[in-house]
């Protein structure tokens, strides 16, 4: 999975650095990757292709929207109620990336349409601890912010 | 007679101050209907806010329209306002930057955030202190790194942490059910419990073991008018607002890059 894709799942994680004054992210896991905050725009270095990925924030709120480079790909979002909805459009595909806060400690997130994915993360603090099912896969991803 | 002349003094003394207090529930940035309720608004000795004030997905307002809530408030004299569910949708960094800038207090006892809302209030009008505690619960949304706090050990806090004061008033943004048992549970109880977020219109307070909750509706549709004395709650009415103007629906720009989003867009 490319480091971008899965921040689109993570969506609010990569706008969470910000919110909070905090600076970035480090995420290990299968393709560990570095996000660095300098709003409105978020940096990505990843141990994979694409080894480096920008998201641009257009809007931060009611309406959110984003864009991502590489791949060119644009997300609109809405918090309604407990959950994030993002509608995001890139090349050939269109999905839904949501995520609900609701619970004390942890969320669940996925995708939904030409992406599909189930994951649930835990939270301590600044640090975090996700699985993610995709294609069959189970594959396990942790962060802290600094 | 000695009881007619005991009766008189008590009356005369407990009757030392009254207080007016005009208030509003679940706005949701109904911009076209604030001139009305303006009128209405002004002239109370305090002017409060229930919450779900700024936003409304139902109307797909913008960042513009809770700015312009927020302004509105601040020129119609607002004392204070309890954050809702619906202004933790803005999302952190919206909703930071405007309450960084709103010129009167934001109310979240119970939230635990980097933000400059406030655990409590104390406003002084006609020589009197008044305690403004604001709570939220329902369908809030918990942003990593948020904490909200069961709203009566929260109050209780507050309770033990404010300064001296003459008349305590709660806010609450709760399902009804919630502020009923918190009214219960409360050791000290309020003189008024302002409620948002059910959207109803209370033509009489709901007395809660001598504590009167009081809503007035949604979408600037009524005022609501409280007058305390020392003595509690002595009057209570709620004027509805004639409706002229009808609420607008989502922007064209806005469907026409929904539509060019789902269907059309190459990038």
């Amino acid at each position: 999975m490319a480091l971008v894709e899965l921040a689109a799942f993570l969506w609010a994680l990569g706008d969470l650095p910000v919110a909070m004054g905090q600076a970035g992210e480090v995420v290990l896991g299968p393709e560990p990757w570095f996000l660095l905050s300098i709003p409105p725009v978020q940096i990505f270095m990843g141990s994979a292709p694409p080894y480096l990925g920008l998201r641009w924030h257009l809007w931060t709120g009611p309406w959110f929207l984003w864009v991502d480079l590489p791949p060119p790909r644009l997300a609109f979002a809405r918090c309604p109620g407990h959950a994030l909805v993002a509608l995001v459009r890139d090349f050939s595909r269109l999905y839904l990336a949501w995520e609900i806060l609701g619970f004390p400690g942890f969320s669940l997130f996925g995708s939904l349409g030409g992406e599909n994915a189930l994951g649930i993360r835990f939270r301590v603090g600044e640090l975090w601890g996700s699985g993610l099912i995709k294609d069959g896969r189970l594959s396990l991803w942790c962060g802290f912010y600094f | 007679m000695v009881w007619l002349l005991l009766l008189a003094i008590v009356s005369f003394s407990g009757g030392a101050w009254e207080i007016t207090v005009a208030f509003t529930t679940d706005l949701h940035a109904s911009l076209p209907r604030f001139p009305a309720l303006e009128e209405l608004l002004r002239g109370a000795d305090l002017i409060l806010d229930g919450g779900d004030t700024w936003e409304d997905p139902r109307h797909f307002t913008d960042a513009f329209a809770a700015w312009e809530a927020m302004r509105w408030m601040a020129k119609t004299g607002y004392s204070a306002m309890v954050l809702g569910n619906h202004e933790t949708y803005l999302g952190p960094r919206l909703l930071g930057r405007i309450l960084g800038e709103a010129l009167f207090p934001v109310l979240a006892t119970n939230l635990r955030a980097d933000f400059p809302t406030q655990r409590w209030v104390l406003l002084e009008r006609k020589g009197v202190r008044i305690l403004l505690v604001g709570v939220l619960w329902d369908l809030a949304m918990v942003w990593p790194g948020w904490e909200i706090r069961d709203p009566l050990a929260a109050i209780l806090e507050v309770l033990r942490d404010a300064p001296e004061h003459d008349l305590f008033i709660l806010l609450g943004h709760l399902d009804t059910e919630r502020a009923k048992k918190l009214a219960e549970a409360l050791p000290v109880k309020p003189a008024l419990f302002i409620l948002g977020h059910d959207h109803k219109m209370y033509e009489e307070p709901l007395w809660v073991q001598g504590v009167p909750i009081v809503q007035a509706g949604s979408f600037g549709k009524a005022v609501g008018f409280a007058v305390l004395s020392d003595r509690g709650l002595q009057s209570y009415r709620l004027v509805k607002v004639p409706q002229p103007a009808t609420l607008p629906g989502p922007p064209p720009w806005l469907l026409a890059l929904l539509i060019l989003f789902l269907f059309g867009i190459r990038l």
